[in-house]
């Protein structure tokens, strides 16, 4: 039973990551209330990065522009962010921002730390500051740059930029088209929905089997003990009581189950190669959904407990 | 002379099996007095354990009555029935029926723990029962560490817990070998000299000397010879019904009888024609069963009454 709900944890966990990364990606790109500007024809900025004319940048006071590109570090693909730092974002955990030529702040699942000499994108760099949360399209990490040093890095110097951070309510012009963060978000999650659905129809799934799991053992439990409570009865025991104690086994059982699935959980995340971010409301949800099958499959044993005679103690 | 403490009067228990009724008790009395052990005695099917259910209040007679120590307990029900049974009788179940999860003072303690009593007064109760049935070093073990013998003891001292004044015991020697046994039988003599009525079924026949009283549950097969007096049915006439108690095997000697199955419904299922020359009614007599059938005349029919060890004699080789 602890299995099946640690499984459950674990699958609410990787939903919730799948919607929980590009918010955070998002947030890390422009900081908690931006809008961003993006070139008309394209859908995000972390997904569809187009050029994006530097009049249109121009034309927005307190306009952040940033360009956005695949690149490597160490042979692993990075989302390479050149933007103009700000103190709201990129949220820095450990060191201090990029600045310059050279520099680079990592999302720590990219393995590094602060102080370490990587080579991005064939050019020699050092770690600065590492971030937490920032990644996009399941787990690729980004890296926060000057934009100069981006431009370098993935256009060879062009003077391009992708789309600037602007504030809230901001209005496009005919050359550009302003994305809220809502937006960004789910553009970012977008490529990821056929993943998401896939592990939701297995989640679904894996309710029934938890359903069946808890069902089976605490039904079983009370038919298996159709004797003990025939004894139980023919030495004097009320069927209230046996009914209402089986009634509290189960509901004690299957917390202790959520418990020990919930701790299995905590075991089990470092071994998945994603961040396992289980929404708070699952905390509530899966261990009162696994109460509610189990107070069903007591009522069962219940009747079972009140149809068994005290005869029956006699074999 | 006293009044004794049980007295059974034509109790009858039918009940209704695979479309056909089913009397495992019909019109049984006994008596039991204060401080006797008494031994129900007979075969598997004649009857036992369903007299010990009606005696415990859980099974209800068709017809009868049951009165112990003053109490009519046919007519008890609710809660008088749950105090009846908590309190005035206790039982030891065959195969010990202890709960497996409970350690031996737990599962003594049961009963009062039910009740409501306070733990500690329940286990100091339950260990001093405990220690009276030579199980005082073993209080704290659960009944997968405990012997067939030293079990049943634990089972005993539970039926003791509530000090009822009836104790029923289901085949207490059951599956347990000599030594356990007589241990066993040991503790209630005891138990007996002390004052307390027992009364316990079994088929074991090391039991019967040790016992005050025997009880027979079969019915008492005649082996006085009827030979000579045929019996003259005419037709429709009923030689015996389902479930009477069996006494003699019947020749057939002319005409033709038929075999019905009573059904549930009131209807009858008809099972065979037997014509002379032949025999029915053997089974029942032969094995102490009530009659499993009716035997109803088709025509006049001419029967002769045998004992069964004139039957046996009758239809030996070589007679």
């Amino acid at each position: 039973m602890s299995v099946v709900l640690g499984l459950l944890f674990l699958l609410s966990g990787l939903v919730g990551q799948f919607e929980r990364e590009p918010v955070r990606a998002t947030e890390q790109l422009g900081g908690p209330d931006a809008a961003f500007l993006v070139n008309p024809s394209s859908s995000g900025p972390f997904t569809t990065p187009q050029a994006l004319p530097q009049a249109s940048v121009d034309a927005v006071e307190e306009a952040r522009p940033f360009l956005i590109g695949r690149t490597v570090v160490e042979g692993e693909q990075v989302m390479l962010v050149g933007v103009e730092s700000h103190p709201d974002a990129p949220v820095i955990v450990e060191g201090e921002a990029a600045v310059g030529s050279g520099q680079i702040v990592l999302d720590r699942t990219a393995g590094y730390a602060v102080g370490d000499s990587i080579v991005l994108g064939g050019r020699r760099a050092t770690v600065t500051g590492v971030t937490e949360e920032a990644t996009v399209l399941a787990g690729l990490p980004l890296g926060f740059v000057d934009l100069a040093y981006a431009q370098l890095v993935v256009l060879s110097g062009q003077e391009i930029v992708t789309g600037a951070v602007v504030p809230a309510g901001t209005e496009g012009g005919p050359a550009a088209k302003v994305l809220t963060a809502a937006d960004v978000a789910a553009d970012t999650r977008k490529p990821l929905d056929p993943a998401v659905d896939s592990i939701d129809l297995v989640r679904v799934l894996l309710w029934f089997v938890t359903a069946v799991v808890i069902g089976a053992t605490v039904y079983s439990t009370a038919t298996s003990r159709t004797r003990d409570f025939a004894v139980l009865k023919a030495v004097g025991g009320r069927d209230g009581f046996l009914a209402g104690s089986l009634f509290v086994e189960a509901m004690a059982v299957t917390a202790i189950a959520c418990v020990l699935g919930a701790l299995l959980q905590f075991v089990v995340r470092p071994l998945f190669p994603l961040v396992i971010s289980v929404p708070s409301a699952a905390w509530w949800q899966i261990p009162l959904g696994a109460l509610v099958i189990a107070a069903v499959a007591a009522m069962v044993g219940v009747r079972k407990v009140r149809a068994t005679s005290p005869a029956e103690a006699f074999g | 002379m006293s009044e004794p403490l049980l007295s059974v009067d034509e109790v009858t228990v039918e009940y209704i099996t695979d479309g056909y009724s089913v009397k495992s008790l019909d019109r049984f009395s006994m008596r039991a007095n204060r401080g006797e052990l008494v031994g129900l005695v007979g075969p598997s099917g004649s009857g036992k354990t369903t007299l010990l259910s009606v005696l415990s209040g859980m099974v209800d007679a068709t017809s009868g009555s049951v009165t112990m120590d003053g109490i009519d307990v046919c007519s008890l029900s609710g809660r008088a029935l749950e105090q009846y049974r908590r309190n005035d009788i206790g039982i030891v179940f065959q195969g010990f029926n202890l709960l497996p999860s409970l350690n031996a003072a737990e599962n003594v303690a049961a009963p009062l723990l039910l009740a409501g009593t306070p733990r500690a007064e329940a286990i100091a109760r339950a260990e001093s029962l405990l220690e009276q049935v030579g199980m005082g070093e073993r209080t704290g073990h659960r009944p997968n560490q405990l012997s067939g013998g030293q079990q049943q003891r634990v089972a005993v001292a539970r039926g003791l817990v509530a000090d009822p004044t009836l104790l029923l015991a289901d085949e207490p020697t059951a599956n347990l070998d000599h030594i356990s046994a007589e241990a066993v039988i040991g503790l209630l003599r005891e138990l007996r000299d002390g004052g307390r009525t027992i009364l316990i079924s079994t088929h074991d026949t090391r039991l019967l000397p040790a016992l005050d009283r025997v009880v027979e549950m079969t019915g008492a097969v005649p082996e006085v010879s009827a030979a000579s007096e045929p019996v003259e049915l005419a037709a429709g006439e009923v030689l015996f019904r389902q479930g009477d108690a069996s006494d003699y095997v019947f020749s057939i000697e002319a005409g033709a009888v038929d075999v019905v199955r009573e059904l549930a419904d009131g209807g009858e299922e008809l099972l065979a024609t037997l014509e002379a020359p032949n025999y029915v009614g053997e089974l029942g007599p032969l094995l102490g069963f009530p009659r499993s059938a009716t035997i109803r005349a088709r025509s006049a029919t001419t029967l002769r009454p045998f004992t069964v060890t004139e039957f046996k004699a009758r239809t030996s080789p070589g007679h």
